[in-house]
């Protein structure tokens, strides 16, 4: 067989396990880098309803760019999910009958043996998260909350008054993300939830930051395997406690309207 | 004066790859502290003779350390406790007087069970088979050093060369993935100015039939490099990555 008797296209990249990998890390890095600009952006929290509501105000004032954002992060979680189920699918093939008695693991961790678990818990609350605060479905009342734009003293004013609001050019009003955030994680159970999920989350992003710099054959030798497995393991502390910091916040007082 | 002991043996058994299979219990007394793991089980097979039943089937060949025969999870380890050691090099000083120990073979889709502990590895070497290989025409003595090759790169090619194809990484992949394996096969020859000519179809057939063969996908667990009775680095499966995508962006 000669060497260039095997065409290294797209599509055998795309039925390969090796290629499934690839997908998975790449849109990983896309997600991962998404929710560390996240976490930041509403760190604002603590700076006080009005940086927090200048802020979803300029995201929102430019919208090619947030649906453009919103399209590359859907593709990419669609993509991830799907290369998931499918390698879930070849690695139970691939061992029909297990071992009669249980292996015994030297250096894997629970995370990552449990990273497809933890993934559908990711999902399941990424969905909600957005009907909760992108889509204002789940709890509407805490989340049809405006600001109106008091032309005198060129401050923000609470106002529900839907009749004036419909009126106002759309300059002059403003989400209140702010009341809508303090008001969400005021009810102890959804701040529960939350935070029940961004534990998984970390379990999640504690293998999967490392794993996708392995993937990616970035980690050359067993020191940089090891700092890898570290800063891996550093980023998804650092994201996980920043965003578990917003429920707990609203809960001590320490965030309120 | 050598120690000896008495141990409780539960060894799985299986007429053939048809049959199911269980595990069984045996008691064997007398076991030689010096003895290697492959003679202990030689031990209960000269018993298991003289009483009349079937001896316990498993691989072997060189019994030391460097054929890649002697495949068997030994108490939920492949090759056992010992790292960087395999069945046949594993001695029963590592156990003591009453001891249980646990024995079964690899479990894999590609690595299907023929007789109790011996398990059909030829999807390995179809790997090999694939791409594992340089090409030259043979006939010709090459001088020794005709090629000069740095001293790093032969080293790491002598690392990765160290692999036996005994499918331990297999056996210990949560995934039963052949990355460890394939990863060692691709990473011997890259490091070679020799394995430079078919370095991007090397990997891409290789690859291709790792899947074909249905073993699992890597999911950097890492259990394969800690199970590997020669050591290979987990820089395998890296550089089989690095090299995979390299094939691909070099695309004619
Ligand atoms: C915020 C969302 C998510 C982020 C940031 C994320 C991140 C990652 C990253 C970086 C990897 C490593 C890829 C690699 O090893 O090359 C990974 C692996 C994985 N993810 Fe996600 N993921 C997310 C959501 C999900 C969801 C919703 C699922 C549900 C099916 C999922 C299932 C998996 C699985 C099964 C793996 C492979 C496990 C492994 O390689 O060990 N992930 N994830
Ligand atoms: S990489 Fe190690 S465990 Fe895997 S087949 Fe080669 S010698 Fe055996
Ligand atoms: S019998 Fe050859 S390596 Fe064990």
């Amino acid at each position: 067989m000669t060497d260039a008797k095997r065409p290294g296209r797209l599509s055998t990249l795309a039925q390969s396990t090796i290629g499934a990998k690839i997908v998975m890390a790449v849109t990983g890095v896309i997600l991962v880098g998404f929710l560390v600009v996240h976490m930041l952006g509403n760190l604002q929290i603590y700076l006080g309803p009005d940086t927090m509501n200048h802020y979803a105000q300029t995201l929102k004032g430019t919208p090619a760019l947030l649906w453009g954002v919103r399209a590359v992060l859907l593709v990419s979680l669609v993509l991830h999910v799907l290369a998931a189920l499918r390698l879930k699918k070849i690695n139970n093939e691939a061992r029909p009958q297990a071992y009669a008695v249980p292996r015994r693991y030297r250096v894997t961790t629970p995370a990552a043996r449990f990273m497809l678990l933890s993934g559908l818990v990711v999902l399941a609350f990424i969905v909600y998260h957005l009907l909760h605060f992108t889509i204002g479905a789940t709890n509407p009342a805490d989340f049809n909350l405006h600001e109106v734009l008091d032309v005198a003293t060129q401050t923000w004013v609470r106002n529900d008054n839907e009749q004036l609001l419909a009126k106002l050019p759309p300059e002059m009003v403003r989400h209140d993300v702010y009341s809508m955030f303090v008001r969400g994680f005021t009810n102890p159970l959804i701040a529960g939830t939350y935070l029940v999920a961004q534990l998984l989350l970390a379990m999640h992003l504690s293998h999967a930051v490392a794993s996708m710099l392995h993937t990616l054959g970035l980690s050359k030798g067993l020191d940089a395997r090891q700092r890898n497995i570290t800063i891996g393991r550093a980023i998804a502390a650092v994201v996980v406690l920043g965003n578990i910091s917003f429920p707990i916040a609203v809960q001590a007082g320490l965030v309120h309207l | 004066m050598s120690k000896t002991m008495t141990l409780t043996l539960q060894i799985w058994r299986q007429r053939s790859a048809n049959t199911p299979g269980s595990m069984q219990t045996y008691k064997l007394e007398g076991v030689n502290e010096h003895m290697s793991f492959l003679e202990m089980l030689d031990v209960l097979n000269a018993k298991l003779t003289k009483e009349g039943q079937d001896p316990v089937a498993f691989d072997h060949d060189c019994r030391e350390g460097i054929c890649g025969s002697c495949s068997m999870v030994i108490d939920g380890r492949p090759h056992g406790p010992r790292k960087g050691t395999t069945a046949c090099q594993l001695h029963m000083r590592t156990y003591k007087d009453g001891d249980t120990i646990t024995i079964e073979p690899w479990r894999a889709k590609a690595f299907p069970v023929i007789k109790d502990l011996v398990v059909d590895r030829a999807s390995l070497d179809r790997v090999v088979a694939a791409g594992g290989f340089v090409s030259v025409n043979t006939g010709v003595t090459v001088d020794a050093n005709a090629t000069p090759i740095g001293k790093k790169d032969a080293d790491e090619a002598m690392d990765y060369a160290a692999c036996i194809g005994c499918g331990a990484c297999v056996a210990a992949c949560p995934n039963a993935s052949a990355m460890l394996f394939t990863g060692a096969k691709v990473g011997h020859l890259v490091k070679l100015p020799q394995g430079q000519v078919e370095r991007r179809g090397r990997v891409l057939r290789m690859v291709e039939q790792m899947d074909r063969e249905g073993f699992g996908a890597c999911t950097n667990h890492r259990e394969c490099s800690e199970a590997c009775p020669k050591e290979i680095s987990f820089d395998a499966i890296e550089l089989l990555n690095r090299e995979y995508m390299r094939a691909h962006v070099t695309g004619e």
